[in-house]
């Protein structure tokens, strides 16, 4: 019997974390360069009690029907070539799907 | 939710019974544990679930104890996380790597352009995914 667990999880595309910079001593707001990027996307992890990772889903947001959420070319061939699909899925906002068929 | 279940849950548990080859039955039951978030205690979603897919059990991690009891929560995300960070950090050294060679410090620029980021990001998720797949003993410690 198989065993399945899923969740949903934020991913940030710019995944900085808590970034240092270089500033003087006891300036106020002091930007770090994309540390406080915000921008996310939505990855899906699902995995079986008997060790097995299932295909991602991922889910980056943006307007249905634009082809700018799409990655590109390049990169949509190198996923390809694992075996990764992408398609665009209509739900609420356009959506890119990244899954092993 | 519908069509991850279909395209991702059920296609799943249909390959491990056809790699059975008969050994389990066509509809061999399995386990969904999943949290208690609001897509999933829907109950039109439960219905549906119930209607065409009996043969697939929803258990829910009890509210509040994710953080113990969900394997993804517990020791997937955090590695999967961390390895996709890793290789942020490596694309961006990299780029100011090569900028420094003919560029003063002053005029280096990482360009992290929305476009930019997803694109990079797909082959980051990529590896991260293929590394947590490739070690059954990280994934199975998880549960």
């Amino acid at each position: 019997m198989q065993v399945i667990n899923w969740d949903q999880t934020g991913m940030q595309l710019v995944p900085a974390g808590n970034a240092c910079t270089y500033h003087t001593k006891n300036s106020l707001d002091v930007s770090v360069a994309n540390g406080d990027d915000k921008r996310g996307y939505t990855a899906m992890l699902a995995s079986t009690a008997s060790g097995k990772m299932l295909p991602l889903q991922v889910i980056y947001g943006g307007v249905e029907g634009s082809l700018r959420v799409l990655p590109n070319v390049l990169c949509r061939a190198t996923a390809a070539a694992k075996g990764f699909v992408f398609a665009q899925t209509p739900i609420r906002a356009a959506c890119v799907n990244i899954s092993l068929e | 939710m519908r069509k991850y279940i279909i395209g991702m849950i059920d296609s799943y548990v249909r390959s491990v019974v056809k790699a059975s080859n008969g050994q389990l039955p066509v509809d061999q039951k399995a386990v969904l544990l999943i949290d208690c978030w609001s897509v999933h205690k829907n109950e039109e979603f439960l219905s549906w679930m119930k209607e065409e897919y009996p043969h697939l059990i929803i258990l829910f991690v009890p509210g509040g104890t994710t953080s113990k009891f969900q394997p993804a929560d517990t020791s997937l995300n955090r590695p999967f996380k961390a390895t996709v960070k890793a290789a942020y950090h490596l694309w961006y050294a990299q780029d100011v790597g090569q900028q420094l060679q003919g560029h003063a410090v002053g005029e280096v620029k990482v360009g992290t352009a929305v476009g930019v980021m997803r694109d990079l990001s797909v082959g980051w998720l990529l590896s991260s995914w293929e590394r947590l797949n490739g070690d059954a003993s990280i994934v199975k410690k998880a549960w």
